[in-house]
């Protein structure tokens, strides 16, 4: 290949720019071109320093707050940023995506919510910086995720915020349950103690949702189930399912009514038992969006061995369902300003009555359950008071029946 | 199912929801051109302006806009070298040299359009399978799965220029970066070298514009040339169409391999690229000018990356497992437009899926038709002298690993693995694979993980799994031996002819 050296600068430039004309032109065009860039390059880094995303929303505070504060609301004219710890397109930034408008439009003074996403080290990366990255001034709210929860729970080292230690303004609840292969013919868990049939139960990894286990274990029928980890998520699960690599598997209320609803109606998978919901006294009750007949953990654990469950195991599973079922709960810090608090629980007190927004939420994510205000708190009153035992017991049952690595078991 | 059809087309041509289509294809070209960017990027900037819109219009823009990155992206892959997706990494090897010698417009031709017919190729024969499309998939277990996937790896034998080995060499270093961080299946972290950073992995935009794009900017600098070495671009656009025709059938196959492999899903859109042109290269009569300015080097992977899209979309839309990375933001966008993947797809909402196929159609040709538009233009960028356009490349590209996770890790694994490649570079080591060991490496370890826990040993008699295992034997020791072959030959040659 043969090299062409273009010594001629002018003419290398009005090639590209078509024009034609003397030498002189070509090497003046590109003094002309060398100073328009060094000044917008100069501009480029004056505007970069003296733009602060942070510093402009608490300029809009603090003006706020100088001023009268009843005639001016706290959040006016002023942008909040919805963190989620994910990449875009999961479950959590559909969320987010979907009530970044309704926020805006119900909080006083109308800020503008912006979704902004934060992936890595599994959710912790955005806990975290959302924790120690952004001020405290009510400007940010985190999307929490499953994830953020079960991190926390289980003491994995790098978390470093205090999942008990957040301003919850609305959650979108969870419960779960799990779901059986009709072929397998078992419909109840005293049939599963019965049969022949090799029950194989699909997981993702042991820091997911691991409540299904937890019940398992409470039902003391984890003998009569084979457990295989690693597979990708819901979507592939649902696959391995149809396909008959696996005859169990376990979802949320919200696949239920949604992604995995065909199953179910195309006869190929029944309900086997649900996990429950919280009953705000230290045990568990029926999801109401769920089938009437679907028993709780209770009441199966009462079909097979005639008594309610008790214990260590059980304990644990109730607090860990009462805390993931705050899990997906939007938050801000604890510290921040009151007036921005006292703003955004009025704002999701409205929201919550709100017909439009119930409806809407229905159409969209499928799910109807949404909490805030008093309902939220006493939730969460009921989570701040658990016993450090039980998180010890999750930590030590996890390190010792699943290659998981779990941080060193003392509590938070 | 054509009652279906032609409904599905009649919504589409309605003139707001066409305004949308046109928007989103507008959008992928921006961002297929920037090189590293990807479609995934683009995907979720226009995630925030889906809520509340219209299904068949949030439909239309977001599929404009996958089918469109992957015909954009030949710019910067044939112009500079550097990949402008993933998609596109095979079209470097042989659109970047076809551009140096001066003949960029002619690869550019051949690219738009084997991209245009490509992705045409990919839709139709997605209808077409339709209805037993659901009955496919549900046959490949996960044993099938990490055998197909082991297969993308044997691939890497193929397109590795120099020895054979080397390249093997360079896939299996690729594996390990793609281990870096959690394991599939348990919760155990390795090689993260207790930096908080790495607990989730190196992010793809890392790697690919670290291993391809930091080394030939350098290079490119060092060198103080631009692009293109000789300083026109050669005549014909229309050459290049004309040599797409030519090789009809390579544009045919190309496609259906780029609809079946990106309906396995998992697999991914970096691999088919690559699958593409090795079965091309490793078809040809004359191989031997792979890699040196082939204009079917340029051919199989454009046709191939195009399709891809249409063959992603079936395990997205039938089982929510999304087909590619922009399958899975597609996925995101598309509960938020209330639209339910699920076996109803292709029954009671058979409709719908038909209007995407349409819509991947109709924006593919308006891809081409824009691209070829605008290609004079955008081609202009080879003849900048390198000193004034790297920096501003180089900026874009640190941007474009930075939002990878904004966190400084980005910065610093990017200039350690662009350092790493450079060497390789310099040493003539292959690094393509490198990408395609990465992209495979979770795929290969987690179904192989999950076979095992199933299955015990007795997953290896299966019958597909046999076939498969007999097609990657083949292919290596055919690579091996044709390698050794073709390197007997060419011993006495002269290396630098230039005959056309």
């Amino acid at each position: 290949m043969r090299r062409y050296t273009v010594t001629d600068r002018g003419s290398r430039w009005r090639l590209i720019l078509g024009v034609k004309g003397s030498r002189a032109w070509g090497v003046a065009h590109l003094s002309i071109f060398r100073a328009l860039a060094m000044s917008f390059a100069i501009l480029l880094i004056a505007t970069a320093c003296a733009t602060d995303s942070d510093t402009q929303n608490n300029t809009a505070a603090a003006d706020n707050q100088t001023e009268d504060a009843s005639v001016d609301p706290y959040y006016e004219g002023a942008s909040i940023e919805l963190m989620v710890p994910t990449a875009a397109g999961g479950g959590a930034d559909a969320i987010a995506q979907f009530m970044a408008p309704w926020l805006s439009d119900f909080i006083e003074g109308n800020p503008q919510v912006v979704v902004t996403h934060h992936p890595g080290a599994g959710g912790v990366a955005g806990g975290n910086k959302f924790e120690y990255s952004r001020d405290h001034d009510g400007m940010t709210l985190l999307m929490g995720t499953l994830a953020t929860a079960t991190n926390w729970l289980v003491g994995e080292p790098d978390v470093r915020y205090d999942f008990l230690d957040w301003e919850r303004i609305i959650s979108t609840s969870h419960s779960g349950l799990l779901y059986i292969s009709t072929d397998t013919g078992v419909e109840s868990p005293s049939d599963l103690l019965d049969t022949d049939a090799e029950i194989v139960k699909g997981g993702r990894a042991p820091t997911g949702p691991i409540w299904y286990e937890l019940a398992i274990e409470v039902l003391g029928i984890g003998e009569s189930i084979r457990e295989v980890w690693g597979y990708e998520g819901g979507g592939a699960l649902r696959l391995a399912f149809e396909q008959g690599e696996i005859n169990m598997n376990g979802i949320t209320r919200s696949n239920f009514l949604t992604g995995d609803a065909y199953l179910f109606e195309e006869g190929l998978a029944e309900p086997f038992i649900q996990i429950g919901i919280p009953d705000g006294r230290g045990g568990l009750e029926a999801d109401p969006a769920l089938p009437e007949d679907l028993p709780t953990v209770v009441d199966a654990h009462v079909e097979l061995y005639g008594a309610e469950p008790s214990g260590e195991a059980f304990e644990a599973l109730v607090t860990l369902v009462e805390t993931l079922n705050l899990a997906a709960a939007i938050q801000t810090h604890s510290d921040a300003p009151p007036e921005a608090v006292e703003a955004l629980r009025e704002a999701t007190a409205a929201l919550v009555e709100d017909p439009e927004f119930l409806e809407n939420l229905e159409d969209t994510l499928g799910d109807p359950s949404i909490v805030a205000g008093q309902e939220l708190d006493d939730a969460f009153d009921d989570l701040a008071q658990m016993d450090e035992s039980h998180l010890n017991y999750i930590r030590t049952w996890l390190a010792e029946t699943y290659p998981a690595e779990v941080g060193d078991i003392s509590p938070n | 199912m054509w009652e279906a059809a032609v409904e599905a087309l009649s919504l589409i041509m309605e003139p707001s929801r066409l305004i949308w289509l046109i928007s989103g294809v507008g959008i992928g070209l921006l961002i297929g051109i920037i090189p590293g960017m990807g479609g995934a990027v683009g995907m979720s900037i226009l995630l925030p302006f889906l809520f509340g819109v219209d299904p068949l219009k949030g439909i239309a823009l977001l599929i404009g806009m996958t089918a469109v990155v992957h015909t954009s992206d030949t710019f910067p892959s044939v112009l500079m070298g550097i990949p402008g997706s993933g998609g596109s990494q095979a079209t470097v090897m042989d659109g970047y040299p076809l551009a140096q010698e001066g003949e960029g417009a002619r690869a550019l031709g051949a690219a738009f359009f084997a991209s245009m017919v490509g992705g045409l190729i990919g839709a139709a024969s997605v209808v077409v399978t339709i209805p037993i499309i659901r009955s496919i998939v549900l046959a490949i277990g996960t044993p099938e799965f990490f055998m197909l996937a082991l297969l993308g790896l044997a691939m890497v034998g193929i397109v590795s220029r120099s020895s054979m080995l080397a390249g093997l060499l360079s896939s299996l270093l690729g594996v390990f970066i793609g281990l870096v961080g959690a394991a599939p299946a348990t919760a155990q972290y390795r090689f993260t070298l207790g930096w908080f950073y790495l607990y989730d992995g190196i992010p793809i935009v890392v790697v690919a514009l670290g291993v391809f794009a930091i080394p030939e900017m350098t290079d490119l600098l060092i060198e103080r040339r631009s692009v293109a070495r000789a300083l026109s671009l050669g005549g014909g656009r229309l050459d290049g169409v004309r040599d797409a025709i030519a090789n009809k059938w390579l544009v045919l196959w190309s496609a259906l391999l780029g609809t079946t492999v990106g309906a396995i899903p998992g697999l991914g859109g970096h691999v088919v690229g690559w699958l593409a042109y090795g079965l091309a290269k490793q078809t040809s009569r004359d191989p031997e000018r792979f890699g040196k300015g082939d204009i079917r080097g340029v051919i199989a992977p454009e046709s191939a990356n195009n399709a891809i899209e249409a063959g992603a979309l079936i395990p997205t839309m039938l089982f929510g497992i999304p087909g590619s990375a922009i399958t899975a933001i597609l996925l995101g966008g598309l509960v938020l437009l209330g639209i339910q993947p699920g076996p109803r797809m292709v029954t009671t909402d058979l409709a719908t899926l038909l209007a995407m196929m349409w819509t991947l159609a109709i924006a593919n040709v308006l891809a081409a038709a824009l691209c070829f538009a605008l290609s004079r233009q955008v081609s202009k960028l080879s003849l900048v002298r390198a000193s004034r356009l790297v920096p501003f490349l180089l900026a874009l590209m640190f941007i474009a690993s930075y939002q990878a996770t904004e966190d400084w890790g980005d910065i610093i694994v990017l200039l350690v693995l662009g350092a790493f490649a450079w060497v390789m570079k310099q040493l003539s080591w292959p690094r393509a694979p490198v990408i395609i060991g990465y992209v495979l490496a979770a795929p290969i370890e987690r179904n192989l993980f999950v076979s095992m826990n199933l299955f015990g040993l007795s997953w290896l008699t299966r019958p597909w799994v046999i076939v498969i295992g007999v097609l990657i034997v083949l292919l290596l020791f055919g690579g091996l031996g044709g390698s050794v072959i073709r390197g007997k030959r060419e011993m006495p040659r002269d290396t630098d002819r230039e005959a056309r």
